[in-house]
């Protein structure tokens, strides 16, 4: 049980720090009337990237370092490409987490859930749409 | 090893098939029978059919405020179209992960859950006659199942509990987009 929410908690990890990155991207391409959103979210990616480097130490694990760069899924000239990035950013952080909470229990398991909900939140502010399952992929 | 002592033989016997299939954190419901599913099936099937149920209230909540606001319908449809795979997939009926050793798949034959089994919020209340009242009403309700199945979900077999969440976080979404400005809508 252990080595699994130890490896959950570092995928999520590096989910987070290419999130982080992301929304270094989106927030400067996006327009003006979303730009707070970018703001309170690139925080909120912030804030659970430290929250899990903290779960992988505690799980006897070294924190995976984040990358210099990441490889956008496609590129973003524009505010309309930021947004859609912005969603692509959320799914995949749902898409680890929802692995997390299959491998922890207990309060990790229930912090797990609970960045699912936001992640799935934020990416149907952005979309303006949901899908049925938020982070498996399986049933995408 | 003697034949003596059956309680505590099939208790490590219980015990041996828990390790086997998949953990149930928590799992104290009595066990007396020693026939049919073990209690971790027991417990599995009385959570999902309890879980399925509160997805079904939500859904039941969607066709009423549906057949009460015609001019809703379209809005509501594709989040009417989410909750009923949610309870689908939540039921005991559901899928289930692939690798179940010990599930005996003719023991429990049970049906659908009752359609009303809400534990709270008001999936039986009237619908609000101000269309904006009744969509503030279900985003509420949706509110409510996603909170009941993230409780939920810390008892839960992992792959139980990893489709919980995801049917919370899907139920939270709509209470987000029940309640986002749409431009389409007139109110």
């Amino acid at each position: 049980m252990t080595t699994a929410a130890l490896d959950a908690a570092q995928a999520a990890l590096a989910a987070e720090h290419a999130a982080v990155y992301g929304y270094g991207v989106v927030g400067g391409r996006v327009g003006q009337d979303r730009r707070g959103e970018a703001t309170a979210a690139h925080a909120a990616h912030r804030a659970r990237r430290d929250a899990l480097a903290r779960t992988v130490r505690d799980l006897g694990g070294e924190p995976a370092a984040s990358a210099a760069a990441y490889a956008l899924p496609f590129a973003v000239p524009d505010a309309a490409a930021a947004v859609r990035l912005a969603a692509r950013l959320e799914d995949r952080v749902a898409g680890v987490y929802s692995d997390l909470v299959r491998a922890a229990e207990g309060p990790l398991r229930r912090e797990a859930a609970g960045a699912l909900r936001e992640a799935a939140v934020r990416a149907v502010r952005w979309r303006g749409g949901g899908v049925a399952f938020p982070g498996l992929a399986e049933r995408a | 090893m003697g034949r003596r002592g059956t309680t505590r033989r099939r208790v490590l016997i219980a015990a041996g098939a828990l390790g086997a299939a998949a953990p149930l954190a928590g799992c104290t419901a009595g066990s007396g029978e020693d026939t049919g599913p073990s209690a971790e099936e027991r417990a599995e099937d009385t959570l999902r059919r309890r879980s399925a149920a509160v997805s079904t209230a939500l859904l039941s909540r969607y066709d009423a405020v549906a057949a009460a606001h015609p001019g809703l319908a379209d809005r509501l449809a594709p989040l009417r179209a989410e909750a009923a795979a949610h309870t689908a997939a939540l039921g005991p009926e559901g899928t289930r992960p692939p690798a179940s050793p010990s599930s005996s798949p003719s023991v429990s034959g049970s049906r659908a859950p009752a359609t009303q089994a809400g534990p709270s919020g008001s999936p039986g209340a009237p619908v609000p006659a101000d269309p904006a009242a009744a969509l503030k009403d279900l985003a509420a309700l949706a509110t409510t199942t996603a909170d009941t199945h993230a409780r939920a979900l810390g008892a839960a077999a992992p792959e139980y509990a990893r489709l919980l969440a995801s049917v919370a976080a899907a139920s939270a979404a709509h209470a987000c987009l029940l309640t986002a400005a749409k431009p389409g809508t007139a109110s």
